[in-house]
Parts: structure tokens; C-alpha cells; sequence
């Protein structure tokens, strides 16, 4: 069911905004619009801009909550909005001081990462640097050079240059080295480095020993450095931890009270100087509406406005934006929810088609599944999975596997054994049916394809009473779906059956009245409904290629009837497949001739089969559901009904 | 038999783009020429040229967009030829694709320098053929205005690397982006070629380019130093990576030369200068012309079905377009015909 919806707006003085907030909002579920996008047709508004106040101590507040682990802290108590703010500013003060030196000690740590970058590439050289650095007569230059240059300086240049250069480290793009140049006439060959892209590496005369080694010491440093910062972050975590149920109660009040203040964002102004009003605008379910305006009827400085609506006026729908759609369900249904919102939330004029999954759903699923054992299995641990982990699946399997037994009882099938049970229906495997054209048939094949003939009808009465609902002359009558689609396809149901069951089929006339005419009407909906609806251009394009393209529409839709009967095929094929799965699996075991079974191999094929099949069931059951059944009526273009302030946080608010 | 099947119709589609090749006595029409107008109108009257230069106004056309016309020529000889190749062609010619990105950041950089504007004529004319096949983004390049925002756009390039580390070095020059750019060109594509090519392929295009790289250097060697005075190690710096038939002796020894005539000393003990009369650098330019030309001309014959003939084609077609804007530019000035034909190398 898709829960009725009211549109009410709010208003009262600017000032007030917040008392209402906390004090109706909080205990009701309101999905709320932006009043200012809402209300296009009032004039004179404006946005209700304020700063949050309580954002920077918001922000704090789960910065701390970030540090300590707080998920066994249980938060019945609320505390109140002052007291709340002042935990978090002590507790930020408190730890100030050990913030402020971490910073100090994260900048030194970042400085000697930075030496130890630069002294990385050179630790191949065996040699101390300060001796380095003071040498007298020869010039030393610390650098990288592109490495193709690198190769050329190899080849041509440094045998006959007066120069050492001794390689460091290199990697895709450089060589890292040092060259050593006599200070006599050190310009030439700097020169020459130049002309081959040497870059410069400057030293800062800072560094002890070999670079090797004042790598190791600068790695020393920033690790002491790194365990310091560890050990600040460890205090200030100690600090949090010791008031850590306090500091979660007090984030909780801020954020809720930031939450309501944001109300703000969504809620509009009058633009007078003075006396200003706010407003606010939203959707509530309307028993809900009901009830809160009756409850604001007491209040003086408040004007509540449930807008009735009218069927008729459709212009009002036009203005205001769709309602959200919120889905209400018998609780055994609810879990089957989960598929439809898959494929997309129902529109609020839309038939919710929870329950139809629901039932559909188990039921295919069990007829393709039957068996006592299997399906106890499934119901057992479904339902319990559901209970622990909440888990909308773990449900649907459950329900699954009430029908799976019963079907199980119809076919006789206890953990594969065929003929423990007496079937109250029959075998799926042996059972025949003689139909005239066609022959010998398992008799479940022809019940699952006239279950599905069942099906489609039932769909394209769905899909007509949306189009009712919608207003929508074409999708009503016209399409393959529609009025026109169902007559087509029911008129073949009919002869078919009359056939079958060895009746005479109807006269020629009649046959061409039924099948023709839809099909006239389908092939041609578009101008036909624009010639009903007195719209002009009746047919746009030009008529050869309408006709073409009318002719192979008609010829997919045909073959789609056809396809989409014919799916439903595949309910009967795996109800046979289950019998002779399990009947691979007692063979393997060694019972098939009555011989007394290996008891192992039955329970892990059994495990296997009800795994296996259970799932690929599970999937083909769901593409039915969608690709037959859904496409036929469904759109699904609903928006989820968002409350502002979800029920969890009302109730830690009701005090 | 493979490469029979895998380029019989590629090799049919250049021999019919073959045909649309300007003749040597087209040619010699051409230079007869008295005016630039009379020249495109001629170029309108040749199949190769005729769809490019149709909708175009002969009496108002500006130098720089003849030119711009003519490339995008060889840009649509590219794109037909590159629609009838198969995977492993298309994955060669993506490589030889480069050298007109190349060509393209190079003009980049000069408009940049000199503070004229992108080309927007030769973007908008050539924009398709860009989005198709380079990695620039076109967009991106169209508004810089100085050669860091131009080096910034070519961020997700391969060229970024080798042109932003030029930040590093005091001064970078025009100069020294173009040789930034040529050498990650040459070293990307050897590198690259001997994935994409199979063993017979691979031959033919390290013999030609390899001894472009050679004769390339020679010339650059001969221009810096007798030129540009550039200092030995600034010469060695500028050299392409890769040798073919020079030596790396040979290159110390040509670089090392102080003087014209230890330059050709040096050069007449190559493999060049053994098989040429090196005498004169215009003896070298001609030999790089001729050196490949007969290249060129021999792999098509010799290896129809191979990637011979795409590489040759093309190089034929830039050459003619080369030949085309020199011819033009020499009308232009009132050269003399036959002195037009000697320079053009066609009487």
C-alpha cells in the first residue's frame, strides 16, 4: 500500500522557528519541501539565511568522536543543549595545549623529511659529507641529470673531461650523483654539465657522516618524532576516552539541534521589514496531518494549512511537485519491498505491487522448489537470519520456503526421496498429459504456461487501472498492454483453450473482429489517440515510413506475447529439474534400487542442490518478476518519502 | 602469404592515391607560374588537391592558409589511409601520427614566443583530425597565452615530462623545447616500433629511420657548430638518441672538428661519406634528400606488401607538400622558373 500523503505549510513568526522545530517537527515524520521552489506562485518571498551557530562545535564534537571508540556507549540520557556545549569547549581547551605541540613536533618532523629527501639519492657515495663540503681545492656538485643525457655524457663527454662523477641512485627519469671538479677552471666544465642538463642539488651543510648514514639518523629522528606525535595522540585519546559517554550524549544534542536548525534551508521568509514570517512546507502521511494540526490548534503563534486535494484540479498538481511515496506493509510483506525498490520506488498514483510480488514471488518460487525437507530447511534459516541480522533477503527466502514445503506435500518430495510421501497432486517428473496438435506433454509444463497466460492478463489489468489512475487515454486503451492488448491476448487464451480442450473454435468473423481490430488499434495508437484527444496532426511523419515502422512494432509486439507465454516455461522445466537433480544425488548415494544409502553424499547433495538450485531459482523467479510482469504495468518513477527528523532521533528527543 | 592478405587492400588504396601525386611535369607547370592566385587555381585543377581547395577563394587566400591547406592535405590522406588499415597498421601509423603532434606543439610554442595567437585557422581546420588520433587536448591548448600554461596543458601527454623538466635548466630557449620534443618523438618511436612491427616490417623502418637519424645528425652537427657556435657538449647534448650506421667515433670525431675541413675529413671516413661525395653541406642536404627518396622508392617496390608502402606514400605526400609551399613561396617572390625547378630539384 502506498501511504496517503497531505501537503501542509507552516507559518508563524520568524523567531519562532526553532520551538516549532523541536517541538512538533521532532515527534512527527514530515518529508519537507523547499518552501521557496514549492510556493512559486507566492510572491514577496525570500530564503531564510542564517549561519548555523552550531556548526564549528558540531565539527569538534566529531573530530573527538573520531579519536576513542564509542560504539558500546548506550545514550538513553539526553543533556541539555548549554550543558552539551560546554563538554565539548572544556574538553577542547583541555587538550589544547597537547594540540598545540603536536603541531610544533608534525612541523619538525615534516622539515627532516624533507633533508632525508634530499640526501636519499645520494647514499651510494661512500664518503663523509662535511669533509665533502669543505673540500679546498676541488669543487663538488651535488645534482641529477636526466638519464637519456646521462647515457650521452657516458658516450661522448666524460672521458675526456677533467672531472669525476661519481653515480648515485638513479630511476626512470634521473641520475643522481656528485662530480668532483678541480677549482681551477671549475667554469668549463660546469659548463659542460650544463649544456647536459645537470640540475644542481644545494646542501645544506647540515648533515653528519656518509649519506648512508646520515640517511639512518635523520630515519632515527623522525621515528622518535613519530612516537612522540604518537604519544600526544595517545593523551588526548586518554583525555576523550575518560569523557567519553558525556561526549557523545552532548554530540548527540548538538547534532540534532544543528539538524533542526537546519530547517532553515528548506523553510522561506515573507520579505516585509518587519513582522516577518516564516513558512515551511512539507508532505505527512495524513493521519499524521490530521493530528499535528489539531495539536497546533492550541498554539497562538502558529498557522497551520493542510491542503485538501482535489481530484478535479489537476492544475495544483502542475504547480506543486509530486507527493513522495512512502510504502506501508503487512509486516510479513514489508521484506519483499526490497525487490520492488530495485527496480524503482511505485509512483504516488501508481499501484504498490508489494504484494503482488509477495505472493507471486513465494509462489513460483515454491513451485519451482517443491520439497518438504529442503523447504523446512529454507524457512528455518531464512527466518533466523532475519531475526539476527535483520536482513530483508534472509526473509524473503523464509517465505519462500513456506511454499516450497507445500508444494513439496503436492509432489510427493522429502530431501529427494520421491516416494516416501504420497503426492497430494503429482509427480512433476512421470506425470503426462495428452493435448491434441501438440502430444504428450509433462503436465506441469502446460499448468505453468497457462498460469503464466493467468499472469499476463492480471498484469495488463494493472497496467489499465495505472493508466485510469494516470489519465492517460493512450496507455489505457491503445497499448499493447492496454484495453486493446488485453482483448488480443485474451481472445488467443480463449481459442487456444477452446481448442485444446476440444471445443469448435469461434467462426472466422469473429476470430478477425478479435485479433484485428487490437492490433489496428496498437499499430496505430499515436494518431488514433491524438485523433481522440483533438490534437491536431493526427499522423507527423510522413506515411510510407509510419506504415513500415507500425508494421514491425506490431511484429516484435506479436512475438513478444508469444516470447513472454512461453517464459513461464521455465516454472514447470525446474520443478522437473529438482526431481531429477535429487534423483542424480540418491543414486550417487546408492539408493536408487532400494539398497540401504550412503548417508554423507545425501545430506551433502542435499546441501548442494538446495544451495544451487535455490539460488539460480531465486534469480530466474526475479527476472520474471521484472521482464514479465513488471515491464507490463510498472514504471516505478516514485521518490522516496525522506522525513526531515527520522523516528530513531525523536525518540531520544522525547523527554 | 599473411602480409599478402593483410595488405592487399591497403596497398591497392595507395597505389589509386599514388596516382594523385603531383607530376614532375605538373610540376614544372607549376613553377611557369606567374602569380599566387594562378598557382591555387592550378592546385584546384589537381585530383589530389582539388576537394581541399574548392571552397576557398583563390583572390583573398593568405600564405599561412595555403600552407595550413596543404598540411591538412596530408592529414587526409592519413585519416584514409588509417581507415583501411587493420589493428597492427593502425598501431604504427598512431606512432608516425606523432611527429605531426609534434609539428603541432612545435607551432604552439613558436605563436607563444613570438606572441601571436595559436594558430585558430589551422586548429579548426585540422580539429577533427586531432580529437581522433592525439592525446592533446585541443581546448586546453587554444588559450594558453605563455609556454608554462602551454607546457601545464600538455599535462597527460608524454611530452610533459621531457618539456617541464626544461623549468630546471637556466633559460630555456625555443630551441631547446624543440629538441626536447624531437628527441622524445624519435625515442618513443624507436622504442615503441619494435612492439608494434613484426621482424620483416621492423627492418625496413629502423633503415629508415635510422639513417634519417644519421643524416639528421651530420646536418645538426654541421648548422650548430658552424652556425651557432655552439659548444661541444651543448652539440651532444642536442643529438637524437640513436645511431645506425654512424659510430659513436664518428660522432666524437665530427663534433670535435674545429674546422670546416676537419668537419668533412671526418665525415669522409663514415659510411655516409664513403658511399657520398661529401664535399659541401649542400652536397649533405641533397644526399639526405636523395638517401631517402631512393629509400623510400625502392622499399615500396621491393616490399609492396608491407609497411613499406604506407611509410613511403607518406613521405612522399609531406614531400610533395613541402615541395608545393617552397614552389609557392618562390612564386611568390618572381623567382625565376628555372631557377624555381633547381631549387625544387625537378627539371
Amino acid at each position: 500500500m502506498i501511504v496517503k500523503m497531505k501537503f501542509l505549510s507552516i507559518t508563524g513568526p520568524k523567531a519562532d522557528i526553532d520551538r516549532v522545530a523541536d517541538e512538533y517537527l521532532t515527534r512527527y515524520e514530515i518529508h519537507l519541501e523547499n518552501a521557496l521552489s514549492e510556493l512559486k506562485t507566492v510572491h514577496n518571498l525570500r530564503p531564510f539565511v542564517e549561519t548555523n551557530p552550531y556548526k564549528d562545535i558540531l565539527a569538534k564534537a566529531n573530530e573527538f568522536l573520531g579519536l576513542v571508540d564509542v560504539s558500546d556507549v548506550q545514550t538513553e540520557e539526553a543533556i541539555d543543549l548549554s550543558e552539551a556545549i560546554a563538554v565539548v569547549e572544556s574538553l577542547n581547551e583541555n587538550i589544547n595545549d597537547i594540540r598545540n605541540s603536536r603541531m610544533l613536533l608534525e612541523d619538525e618532523r615534516e622539515k627532516l623529511n624533507e633533508a632525508l629527501r634530499v640526501i636519499e639519492p645520494f647514499q651510494e657515495l661512500q664518503f663523509n659529507i662535511e669533509e665533502i663540503l669543505h673540500f679546498g681545492h676541488l669543487k663538488y656538485r651535488f645534482g641529477r641529470i636526466p638519464i637519456e643525457y646521462y647515457e650521452k655524457f657516458l658516450k661522448y663527454v666524460y672521458a675526456d673531461l677533467d672531472t669525476v662523477f661519481v653515480k648515485c641512485q638513479s630511476d626512470a627519469e634521473y641520475v643522481w650523483g656528485v662530480y668532483f671538479v678541480p677549482t681551477i677552471d671549475h667554469h668549463k666544465t660546469d659548463a659542460v654539465y650544463a649544456s647536459l642538463h645537470f640540475e644542481r642539488i644545494y646542501l645544506p651543510d647540515e648533515y653528519k657522516g656518509t649519506p648512508e648514514e646520515a640517511c639512518i639518523d635523520l630515519q632515527n629522528e623522525i621515528q622518535r618524532i613519530s612516537a612522540k606525535i604518537g604519544a600526544h595522540t595517545n593523551q588526548i585519546a586518554a583525555k576523550l576516552e575518560d569523557n567519553r559517554v558525556k561526549l557523545v550524549r552532548a554530540q548527540k544534542e548538538i547534532e540534532s539541534m544543528s539538524k533542526i536548525f537546519d530547517v532553515r534551508k528548506l523553510a522561506a521568509c515573507t520579505s516585509q521589514k518587519q513582522d516577518v514570517f516564516y513558512i515551511i512546507c512539507g508532505w505527512m502521511a495524513e493521519p499524521d496531518a490530521y493530528a499535528l494540526q489539531k495539536e497546533m490548534e492550541n498554539d497562538p503563534s502558529l498557522y497551520c494549512v493542510i491542503e485538501e486535494d482535489d481530484e478535479q484540479d489537476s492544475e495544483l498538481d502542475t504547480i506543486r511537485s509530486r507527493p513522495p511515496t512512502k510504502l506501508k506493509n503487512l509486516k510479513l510483506f514489508k521484506p519483499f519491498e526490497m525487490f520492488v525498490k530495485m527496480y524503482g520506488l511505485p509512483n504516488y498514483h501508481e499501484i504498490d505491487p508489494t504484494m503482488f510480488v509477495a505472493l507471486t514471488y513465494a509462489f513460483i518460487f515454491g513451485a519451482m522448489f517443491g520439497d518438504i525437507g529442503q523447504g523446512l530447511l529454507l524457512v528455518i534459516g531464512g527466518y533466523t537470519l532475519y531475526y539476527v541480522k535483520k536482513m530483508d533477503l534472509a526473509a524473503i527466502v523464509g517465505t519462500a520456503g513456506i511454499f516450497s514445503t507445500i508444494f513439496g506435500f503436492l509432489y510427493g518430495s522429502f530431501f529427494g526421496f520421491e516416494d516416501v510421501i504420497e503426492p497430494l497432486w503429482i509427480k512433476p517428473m512421470g506425470h503426462m498429459t495428452n493435448l491434441p496438435f501438440i502430444g504428450t506433454i509433462n503436465t506441469v509444463f502446460v499448468v505453468a504456461v497457462v498460469f503464466g497466460m493467468f499472469l499476463i492478463l492480471m498484469t495488463m489489468c494493472f497496467h489499465i487501472i495505472n493508466g485510469i489512475r494516470a489519465k492517460d487515454t493512450k496507455d489505457t486503451w491503445f497499448d499493447t498492454n492496454g484495453v486493446a492488448g488485453l482483448v488480443f491476448y485474451a481472445s488467443i487464451v480463449a481459442v487456444i483453450f477452446l481448442a485444446m480442450t476440444g471445443n469448435k473454435t469461434p467462426a472466422f468473423i469473429i476470430l478477425v473482429i478479435m485479433f484485428g481490430i487490437p492490433l489496428l488499434l496498437i499499430a496505430f495508437k499515436e494518431p488514433i489517440t491524438n485523433l481522440v484527444q483533438k490534437k491536431k496532426e493526427a499522423m507527423q511523419e510522413s506515411r510510407g515510413m509510419f506504415l513500415a515502422q507500425a508494421f514491425f512494432e506490431l511484429f516484435e509486439v506479436l512475438l513478444s506475447y508469444f516470447s513472454n507465454t512461453i517464459s513461464f516455461l521455465r516454472i514447470g522445466a525446474f520443478a522437473v529439474s529438482h526431481a531429477a537433480m535429487m534423483e542424480v544425488v540418491l543414486m550417487l548415494a546408492g539408493a536408487e534400487n532400494g539398497g540401504s544409502p550412503n548417508w554423507l553424499v545425501i545430506v551433502i547433495g542435499n546441501l548442494f542442490v538446495c544451495g544451487m538450485e535455490g539460488l539460480i531459482v531465486g534469480i530466474q523467479v526475479l527476472r520474471l518478476e521484472y521482464y514479465e510482469m513488471f515491464s507490463r504495468f510498472y514504471k516505478g518513477t516514485g521518490r522516496p518519502f525522506d522525513p526531515f527528523l527520522t523516528v530513531e532521533n525523536k525518540k531520544s528527543r522525547k523527554r | 602469404m599473411g602480409n599478402l592478405r593483410a595488405y592487399s587492400g591497403i596497398t591497392t588504396k595507395i597505389r589509386a592515391m599514388h596516382k594523385r601525386l603531383i607530376s614532375d611535369a605538373a610540376f614544372r607547370e607549376l613553377a611557369n607560374l606567374t602569380s599566387v592566385q594562378e598557382a591555387v587555381l592550378f592546385l584546384k585543377r589537381q585530383p589530389g588537391y582539388q576537394d581541399i581547395f574548392q571552397s576557398v577563394d583563390e583572390t583573398s587566400l593568405h600564405r599561412v592558409e595555403i600552407e595550413d591547406n596543404l598540411r591538412s592535405s596530408i592529414y587526409d590522406d592519413f585519416s584514409s589511409i588509417y581507415s583501411f588499415a587493420n589493428m597492427s597498421q593502425r598501431k604504427y601509423m598512431d606512432l608516425y601520427f606523432k611527429r605531426y603532434e609534434v609539428d603541432f606543439i612545435k607551432s604552439c610554442l613558436r605563436n607563444t614566443y613570438s606572441n601571436n595567437e595559436v594558430s585558430s585557422n589551422d586548429l579548426e581546420l585540422n580539429k577533427k583530425f586531432f580529437e581522433r588520433h592525439s592525446q592533446i587536448d585541443l581546448e586546453k591548448i587554444k588559450v594558453c597565452t605563455t609556454i608554462d600554461e602551454l607546457i601545464q596543458g600538455l599535462k597527460d601527454t608524454e611530452y610533459y615530462s621531457g618539456l617541464s623538466r626544461l623549468e630546471h635548466i637556466s633559460n630555456p630557449t625555443l630551441f631547446n623545447y624543440e629538441n626536447a620534443l624531437d628527441f622524445q618523438y624519435f625515442s618513443s618511436l624507436w622504442k615503441n616500433m619494435q612492439k608494434v612491427l613484426d621482424k620483416k616490417d621492423l627492418e625496413i623502418i629502423i633503415r629508415d629511420q635510422g639513417s634519417k637519424m644519421d643524416l639528421l645528425n651530420i646536418l645538426w652537427i654541421f648548422r650548430s657548430k658552424q652556425y651557432y657556435n655552439m659548444s661541444n657538449a651543448d652539440v651532444y647534448a642536442m643529438l637524437l638518441p640513436h645511431q645506425y650506421k654512424l659510430k659513436t667515433m664518428d660522432i666524437t670525431k665530427l663534433v670535435e672538428a674545429s674546422t670546416k675541413e676537419e668537419y668533412f675529413q671526418a665525415l669522409a671516413s663514415t659510411y655516409y661519406g664513403k658511399r657520398y661525395q661529401l664535399t659541401s653541406i649542400a652536397s649533405v642536404e641533397d644526399v639526405y634528400a636523395q638517401v631517402r627518396n631512393k629509400q623510400h622508392l625502392v622499399d615500396a617496390r621491393e616490399h609492396p606488401y608491407s609497411i613499406a608502402t604506407i611509410n613511403s606514400y607518406l613521405y612522399f605526400k609531406e614531400t610533395e607538400v613541402d615541395l608545393l609551399t617552397t614552389t609557392l613561396e618562390c612564386i611568390r617572390y618572381r623567382v625565376e622558373p628555372s631557377e624555381i625547378l633547381n631549387i625544387i630539384k625537378k627539371q
